[in-house]
C-alpha cells in the first residue's frame, strides 16, 4: 500500500518536473564529503574466531542462489535507526559516535561476522521507503513487533517493551481511569500511538480506544524528548511510551516524572529486514543467538540497567 | 543613390494603421526634421527606419544596400542577420529617454559597442571617445555615472555614444523633450554643430523654430500621412496645406517660430 | 552536560549545513537564470513546460521533492539505491526547487529593466546574448538582491529538511543531542548558529547592493 503511494508520487512528480527541468544540475560536487555516517571498521580487528565465523558464513551462503550477494564477508551491514530514540539509538556525548543498546549489539555482530557495520540515523516517518530502496538493511532501533507481524520480515523478538503512561512527578493521575478529562500525547507513527489509535476490528484493542476517547485531547509529536519537554512546560498532562524510553527520561531528570503502575499494553520488540530478506536475517540471527548463548549480550545489556533494559531482554533468557 | 531611402512603408497595430504608404529619401549630407502632431506617426517612421519596429509592407536601404524588401505578395521581407548588422551599422539613434547604460560609466558608455561590436581596438577607442566627450563640452565626466549628471549632460552622452560608431547618419527621436526648458538649448547646440559639420541626420521634433533654422527640409506628417515637404521656409513660414497651419498656429503664441 | 559539549557536537553538523547551502547556491542561482529565460522563452512550448515545472516546485512541499528525488530511481527505475546517493539527492532536490524561486525573481528583474535598454543596445548592434550579459543581467542583479536575500537566508533554515532523506546536518544533530540530553539547549545553540550565519549573509548581501548602489 505505501509502496504504491510512494509510487504514484514518484511517477507523478518525475512525469511533472524533475527529469527535464532539473537534468543539469546535481551531478557535480563529487568531492563532496558524504554526511556524517559513522562507520565502524569491524573487520579491521577481526581475530581468528571472527574469520571463522566469517568463512562459515560464506559457506552457508554459496548453498543458496541469492539475489543480493548479502554473504559477502566484508560487506557492508547498514542499520537504519531514529537518533532520537535513546536508550536504542542515540549519539553519544563523549565519542560523538551514534551508540544505544541496539547499535552495540550490531556493532558486536559486525565484528563477528567480518561485516563493515554502517550506522545510518534515518526519517523514521520513511522507514518503510528507506528498508524497501535498499539505502539500508534492517531497522534496529527498539522497533515494534507486535501488530506489524506481516509487515517485515523479523528476528525473533529480543526484548518485551511495554507503553506506560508517564506522568509529571507531582501530578494527580495515579490510575488510568485518571486519565479521563486529559491532555496525553505520544510520538507520531509510535507503538503507543498505533495502541491508543489502532482499530483491528475484533475487539481485541477496545479497552484502549475507550481509555483513548475519555482523555480531553490525544495528540502525536514528532519525538518524545519534544513530548516530556512539552509535559514538563505543563502543555500535557500524560504522555504514552515506551518504558525504555520512559526510563531514559526518568533517568536523566531526576525527580520530574513517574511511570504509572498500569501498562497501556505489552509489546516485543525485534528487527525488521525488508520483506522476504530471510537470508540476510537467518545470517544475523544465527549470530544474535551465540551472543546471547555466550553471555555477550547480558554483558551490553548491563550498561543499559538503569533504563530497566536487562529486566525487559528476553532473548537467551529460557531458551 | 540615397544614403537612405524608405520606400511606401505601411504599419498598422492591429486594426490601427499608423503609416500609410510613406516614403523618405534623404541624401548625403542633410538634415530632414519631421514635425506633426502626437500619434502623427513621425516616431513610428523613425522606429521603422532604425528597425526597432518591423514594418508590414515597404522596403529600406541604407546605401543602396537592403535592408527589408517587398515580396511577390507586397509584404516586408528583411534581409539576412548578418546583413542586417552591417547595415545597422551605418546609423545611430539618440533617444528622447537617453537610455544611457546606467551601470555604466560615461565612457564606458562610448567605448562598449565599437570595441565589443566593431571589434576595434581598446586604446582606438577610448581615445576617441575622450576627444568626443570633450567636443560635447563633457571633459573630466568620463568617470561619472549616468545618473550623475544632468539631463542635456545625458542626451549629450548619448549623442556622443551614437557618433563614437562613425555613423554615416544619425537619427534623433523627439530629443529635447524629456528635458526641461533651460536645458534644451545645449542639446540643440550640439545638433547644429553636428549640422555645419555636414553630418546626415533625420530628427523628429517639436521645435520649430530650430527645425526651420537647421534643417535643410522638413516634412509635415498627420494621421500616418506626410502631408506637406518641403523648405523650412515653405513648410513652416508659408504652409500650403490647412492642416499643417492648424499644427503650426498651436506653436506661434510660443514665439519660438520667429524667434 | 557542558555548554561547550554542545556546542562541539553541533558545529559539526554546522559543517554539512554549509556545505548544503553553498552548493545549493552554486547550482540554483545560474540554474535559476536558465529557468527564466526557458520561461520567457518564444518558443511557446518550453514557456509553457517551464510554467508548469516552476509551478509544481513552487506548489509541492520541498520535503517531498527531496524524497521523491532520492527514492525515484528505486521506484521508478527499479535501481538500488547507495549510500553516496544521499547527498547527490539532496544537492539537486535544494538546487531545483531553489532554481524555481530565484527563476521566478530573476525573470521579474529582468522584465523590470525598462524597453528602451534593450533598443539602445540592438541599435548599438550589440547581439542578443551580449544585450543579455552586459546590459540587461547587470540591471537585473541589482534589482533582485533584496527577494534573492530573503531566498538566500530562507535556503539557510530550509537546510535541516535534508533529513527528510537521512542527511544529517545541523538542526537534526541538534535534535539527536537534545533527546541525548533530554534537554532543549542544543536547540537554541542550533538556533543561534542560523541567526549568526543569516546575520553574516544578509550583511554580505546588504554590501553587495551598496556596491551596487551607484547606478539606479
Amino acid at each position: 500500500m505505501k509502496k504504491t503511494i510512494a509510487m504514484l508520487l514518484a511517477g507523478m512528480m518525475l512525469a511533472g518536473a524533475l527529469t527535464a527541468c532539473g537534468g543539469s544540475s546535481g551531478s557535480s560536487a563529487s568531492n563532496a564529503e558524504p554526511a556524517k555516517e559513522e562507520t565502524t571498521e569491524a573487520a579491521a580487528d577481526t581475530d581468528a574466531a571472527g574469520t571463522a565465523e566469517a568463512a562459515v558464513a560464506a559457506d552457508a551462503a554459496s548453498t543458496t542462489e541469492a539475489a543480493a550477494p548479502a554473504e559477502d564477508a566484508g560487506r557492508t551491514f547498514t542499520v537504519g535507526f531514529d537518533a532520537e530514540y535513546p536508550p536504542y539509538g542515540f549519539k553519544d556525548e563523549e565519542s560523538g559516535d551514534y551508540t544505544g543498546f541496539d547499535l552495540e549489539l550490531a556493532e558486536e555482530l559486525c565484528k563477528r561476522r567480518g561485516w563493515t557495520l554502517k550506522k545510518q540515523p534515518i526519517d523514521w516517518d520513511s522507514k518503510d521507503m528507506e528498508i524497501n530502496s535498499g539505502t539500508i538493511d534492517c531497522l534496529w532501533n527498539g522497533m515494534t513487533y507486535t501488530g506489524r507481524e506481516e509487515d517485515y520480515t523479523w528476528s525473533e523478538p529480543y526484548v518485551d517493551n511495554s507503553i506506560v503512561i508517564a506522568v509529571n512527578a507531582d501530578s494527580d493521575i495515579q490510575t488510568k481511569a485518571d486519565l479521563a478529562g486529559k491532555n496525553v500525547v505520544a510520538q507520531a507513527a509510535s507503538s503507543a500511538d498505533t495502541a491508543l489509535v489502532n482499530d483491528p476490528g475484533d475487539g481485541s484493542n477496545d479497552e484502549n480506544l475507550k481509555l483513548r476517547e475519555s482523555f480531553a485531547s490525544y495528540e502525536t509529536i514528532k519525538d518524545y524528548n519534544d513530548a516530556f519537554m512539552n509535559m514538563n512546560a505543563g502543555v500535557y498532562d500524560a504522555i504514552a511510551v515506551d518504558i525504555g524510553v520512559a526510563q531514559y527520561q526518568l533517568a536523566a531528570n531526576e525527580g520530574k516524572y513517574r511511570i504509572l503502575d498500569e501498562p497501556l499494553s505489552t509489546e516485543q520488540y525485534a528487527i525488521a529486514f525488508a520483506k522476504g530478506n530471510t537470508e540476510l536475517r537467518d545470517m544475523v540471527q544465527e549470530t544474535l543467538n551465540e551472543m546471547a548463548a555466550d553471555g555477550t549480550v547480558d554483558e551490553i545489556v548491563a550498561g543499559y540497567a538503569e533504563y530497566n533494559l536487562p529486566e525487559m531482554l528476553i532473548i537467551g533468557k529460557d531458551k | 543613390m540615397s544614403l537612405f531611402e524608405i520606400n511606401n512603408v505601411s504599419k498598422s497595430f492591429g486594426d490601427l494603421t499608423v503609416l500609410h504608404d510613406i516614403s523618405v529619401k534623404v541624401e548625403e549630407g542633410e538634415v530632414v526634421a519631421i514635425i506633426g502632431p502626437s500619434g502623427s506617426g513621425k516616431s513610428t517612421l523613425l522606429r521603422c527606419a532604425t528597425m526597432l519596429e518591423t514594418m508590414d509592407k515597404g522596403s529600406l536601404l541604407y546605401l543602396g544596400e537592403t535592408a527589408a524588401h517587398n515580396n511577390a505578395e507586397g509584404n516586408t521581407v528583411y534581409a539576412s542577420a548578418a546583413d542586417l548588422r552591417r547595415i545597422k551599422g551605418y546609423f545611430g539613434l539618440v533617444f528622447q529617454n537617453f537610455n544611457l547604460f546606467p551601470h555604466f560609466s560615461v565612457l564606458r558608455n562610448l567605448t562598449e559597442a565599437p570595441i565589443h561590436v566593431q571589434k576595434r581596438g581598446r586604446e582606438e577607442v577610448e581615445a576617441e571617445a575622450r576627444e568626443m566627450l570633450r567636443k560635447m563640452g563633457l571633459e573630466g565626466k568620463e568617470d561619472n555615472y549616468p545618473q550623475q549628471l544632468s539631463g542635456g549632460q545625458q542626451q549629450r552622452v548619448a549623442i556622443a555614444r551614437a557618433l563614437t560608431m562613425n555613423p554615416r547618419m544619425l537619427f534623433f527621436d523627439e530629443p529635447t523633450s524629456a528635458l526641461d526648458p533651460e536645458l534644451t538649448g545645449e542639446i540643440l547646440k550640439v545638433i547644429r554643430q553636428l549640422a555645419q559639420e555636414k553630418m546626415t541626420m533625420v530628427i523628429v521634433t517639436h521645435e520649430m523654430a530650430f527645425a526651420r533654422d537647421v534643417a535643410d527640409r522638413v516634412i509635415f506628417m498627420d494621421g500616418g500621412y506626410i502631408v506637406e515637404e518641403g523648405r523650412p521656409e515653405d513648410v513652416i513660414t508659408n504652409p500650403r496645406e490647412e492642416r499643417t497651419k492648424q499644427f503650426l498656429a498651436r506653436f506661434a503664441g510660443q514665439g519660438s517660430i520667429d524667434e | 552536560m557542558g555548554f561547550m559539549s554542545i556546542v562541539q557536537q553541533i558545529i559539526g553538523g554546522f559543517g554539512t549545513t554549509l556545505f548544503i547551502f553553498f552548493f545549493t547556491l552554486l547550482f540554483s542561482l545560474p540554474l535559476g537564470i536558465l529557468f527564466a529565460l526557458a520561461r520567457m522563452s518564444k518558443f511557446k512550448p518550453l514557456n509553457w513546460f517551464m510554467q508548469v515545472c516552476i509551478s509544481i516546485l513552487r506548489g509541492t512541499p520541498l520535503m517531498l521533492q527531496l524524497i521523491v528525488v532520492f527514492f525515484m530511481p528505486f521506484y521508478v527505475f527499479g535501481i538500488k539505491l547507495s549510500a553516496g546517493w544521499r547527498v547527490y539527492a539532496a544537492l539537486i532536490g535544494f538546487s531545483i526547487n531553489y532554481a524555481a524561486y530565484f527563476g521566478e525573481i530573476f525573470r521579474a528583474g529582468i522584465e523590470g529593466v525598462p524597453v528602451g535598454q534593450h533598443e539602445a543596445a540592438e541599435v548599438l548592434g550589440f547581439t542578443r546574448a551580449q544585450t543579455f550579459w552586459k546590459i540587461v543581467f547587470p540591471q537585473m542583479v541589482k534589482r533582485v538582491i533584496p527577494p534573492v536575500t530573503n531566498e538566500v537566508i530562507t535556503l539557510v533554515k530550509d537546510t535541516s529538511m535534508a533529513f527528510a532523506i537521512a542527511y544529517v546536518e545541523m538542526f537534526t544533530l541538534a535534535k539527536q543531542v537534545a533527546a541525548q540530553q533530554s534537554s532543549i539547549t542544543p536547540l537554541f545553540v542550533a538556533g543561534l548558529f542560523y541567526y549568526v550565519f543569516n546575520f553574516v549573509v544578509a550583511w554580505a548581501m546588504g554590501r553587495l547592493e551598496k556596491r551596487l548602489s551607484y547606478f539606479e
